[in-house]
């Protein structure tokens, strides 16, 4: 009884600040947020968390509404937007769009571009709408177990964070994702620690005791080094097949809402593993919706149904980021991490308490993501012709124009040109570890959950004289103890794999060339 | 017999070594941490300490994995003489250091120079640089765009600029 009140008033708090949110100003910035998301995801080579970090800096003098409001119709707006790009040339606009090549390019060439840019706008709405819904009656449960967190639990949290989105994201070696992701909690050490003030890793520049910003790391980890990923390859495109009509008849939709639901599900799940992001649910969905439609056989070869897995699923992920985000301050993917450094901006600090310091936050995400799908719908299907011509502007003349950007987003949070220094260091570690294909998104984590592992490590032993059994008397600790224990046991093992089956494969290659 | 080696092992041999040398260096700093008498316990050198460990066991671990697919040898021949100066020279690390040079230059003059004219410049360079088009749309569209974010943001959004 006691949750569905909880429910019920959640439901009631999301419908008032969706009635809140109906005036010029909130309107006018989730049309232009989602317009921009949309333009940015459309290009290949600029992410959504590319799309975030260039127009942060836009909502650092807005009120809290305003920005949040503004910030969350650019996520989904380029989220959405990358399906563009992947249908009309074949390549992602963002990685949460690689899996929409497989099918979206093949429709295109058959004359069928818009049809596939309208199924897979509508897809991603639906992937949207079905993740906010989930939100909203999971977070308050969420929050329940939550407020039940000691140290010990947050700590494992932190760990576990990492583990996991070190060992999704890294792919077959899952040891690459736990080296970035520890590289992220050593330069979280940087800065004046919170139990003692004590100066660490600071090398005598005043400008490191607060620590290493969040905004400039990020802008340089998925900014800068994408510029330069992107701009050092040569990939001349061209676009082969006709746009035609766009809105797809809706007796098409009936068959593949089976595979929608599906799709929507693992979206919101992965979204809610920290730090894993739209392309992991992109991908999973499609992977699961191929060897379980019985139409399987024909994904890869322009079936609508393979779109939808992959669209709805990496729009799902949005509202399944929130929900780790909202109640642990944990972002369950890159560019979630992004919209928490900007909430930490405004004040607002996500986490258990959140309900209790901002009660009216969670309700206010789910109003401006609801109002910010209906943006992105509108504006995808009324600019999915336009938004082809976009597409043959080369790439050497947009992407430079991104890095007067980063630079205005690098400074003006702190207002400090050393801000400015930092996001060059952090897009040249970004690009060398790129380029040595680790991972970016544990970085990142680290770096968010780095305070918190070490604060809350320190304050269980000190509370606990430095015993660790007290550890074992928590059954909410105990399992994420077991789990981490589960991800490093699997997560060796398939290195091991991984590298075993790559020297047979050379090994055969070189047979074979014999 | 000389040992077989395979691909991306001499980038992991090495990366490996890093790493171990990287967290003895973490955590020789965060033995120096400790203060105000405090016990280990909740000394601020604690947690680094332990990074510092993992480090190492991560190394370890990615070298023991990079040595059994020789990457000893592979190592070698990736820091020989030729191989860096055939790395040095290809086309895709040069475009990559160049516009990073380009970036570089750009943030020293955007600490000392007016934000639009460093802009314009930073453009112009890079647009030239990669052939974007033709020199006159160069110069404009360097300037239109340098313009027109000066503008957005300093004027329209309010936003401090470097």
């Amino acid at each position: 009884m006691e949750i569905l009140h909880l429910l019920a008033d959640e439901a009631v708090q999301v419908g008032s600040s969706l009635l809140g949110a109906l005036n010029p100003t909130i309107l006018a910035l989730i049309f232009g947020g989602s317009l921009l998301g949309l333009l940015v995801g459309a290009i290949p080579g600029l992410t959504a968390t590319m799309a975030l970090a260039l127009l942060i800096n836009l909502s650092y003098g807005m009120p809290l509404e305003n920005a949040v409001a503004f910030l969350l119709a650019v996520y989904i707006g380029a989220v959405s937007g990358g399906l563009n790009a992947a249908i009309m040339i074949n390549i992602p606009g963002t990685p949460s769009a690689a899996a929409t090549c497989l099918d979206g390019f093949p429709l295109a060439k058959e004359g069928k571009g818009g049809l596939a840019i309208g199924t897979g706008l509508i897809a991603s709405f639906v992937g949207t709408i079905f993740s906010i819904l989930v939100m909203i009656f999971l977070s308050p449960l969420v929050y329940k177990i939550a407020l039940r967190f000691g140290h010990w639990e947050l700590f494992l949290l932190a760990l576990f964070g990492i583990m996991i989105c070190g060992t999704l994201s890294a792919g077959k070696d899952p040891l690459k994702g736990w080296i970035v992701g520890f590289l992220g909690f050593a330069a979280a050490m940087v800065g004046m620690e919170q139990i003692f003030a004590y100066p660490r890793l600071t090398f005598n520049f005043l400008q490191l005791k607060g620590g290493i910003p969040l905004i400039p790391a990020l802008i340089g980890v998925f900014g800068i080094s994408e510029f330069l990923a992107v701009l050092q390859e040569n990939v001349a495109y061209k676009i082969d097949g006709k746009v035609g009509k766009i809105i797809p008849p809706m007796k098409e939709f009936i068959p593949l809402i089976p595979s929608a639901i599906r799709s929507g599900v693992i979206g919101v799940v992965i979204g809610a593993i920290p730090g894993a992001g739209e392309d992991i649910g992109s991908w999973l969905s499609y992977d699961v919706g191929k060897r379980r439609s019985k139409q399987g056989h024909k994904f890869g070869t322009g079936s609508y149904e393979g779109l939808v897995c992959s669209e709805v699923a990496n729009n799902a992920v949005i509202g399944g980021a929130m929900i780790p985000l909202l109640t642990l301050a944990v972002p369950g993917s890159p560019p979630s991490a992004m919209f928490l450094a900007a909430v930490w901006l405004h004040g607002v600090r996500p986490g258990p308490m959140l309900n209790f310091e901002n009660p009216g936050f969670l309700p206010l995400v789910a109003a401006m993501l609801i109002l910010g799908s209906f943006a992105m719908l509108f504006w995808g299907l009324a600019l999915a012709k336009p938004m082809v011509a976009i597409l043959k502007i080369k790439r050497e003349i947009l992407l430079p124009i991104v890095i007067p950007l980063t630079v205005i987003g690098a400074y003006a949070g702190g207002v400090r040109i050393f801000d400015v220094y930092l996001m060059l260091a952090f897009g040249v570690l970004g690009y060398i570890l790129r380029q040595m294909d680790y991972p970016l998104a544990p970085l990142v984590l680290g770096l968010i959950l780095g305070p918190l592992a070490d604060t809350s490590f320190r304050r269980a032993l000190q509370q606990s004289r430095g015993a660790i059994m007290p550890l074992l008397e928590r059954p909410i600790g105990l399992l994420l103890l077991l789990c981490i224990a589960w991800l490093i046991w699997t997560g060796i093992k398939r290195t091991r794999q991984y590298y075993a089956e790559q020297t047979a494969r050379e090994d055969g290659e070189e047979l074979s060339a014999e | 017999m000389a040992q077989k080696v395979y691909k991306g092992s001499g980038a992991d041999f090495i990366t490996a070594v890093c790493l171990v040398l990287f967290g003895a260096a973490f955590s020789i700093a965060a033995l120096r941490m400790r203060v105000f008498n405090n016990s280990l316990l909740v000394s601020p050198g604690l947690f680094p300490l332990i990074l510092g460990a993992v480090f190492i066991l991560l190394g370890l671990l990615l070298l023991r994995s990079a040595a059994k697919r020789g990457g000893w040898a592979q190592a070698s021949h990736v820091l020989g003489k030729e191989h860096l100066h055939t790395f040095a020279t290809s086309p895709r690390v040069r475009k990559a250091v160049v516009l990073l040079l380009f970036i570089v230059a750009y943030v020293a003059a955007v600490a000392h120079f007016p934000f639009l004219w460093a802009t314009v410049g930073y453009l112009l360079v890079t647009f030239i640089y990669l052939k974007a088009m033709k020199l006159h749309w160069i110069l404009l569209v360097s300037f239109l765009a340098a313009y027109a974010i000066t503008f957005a943001f300093r004027d329209l959004f309010r936003i401090p600029m470097p």
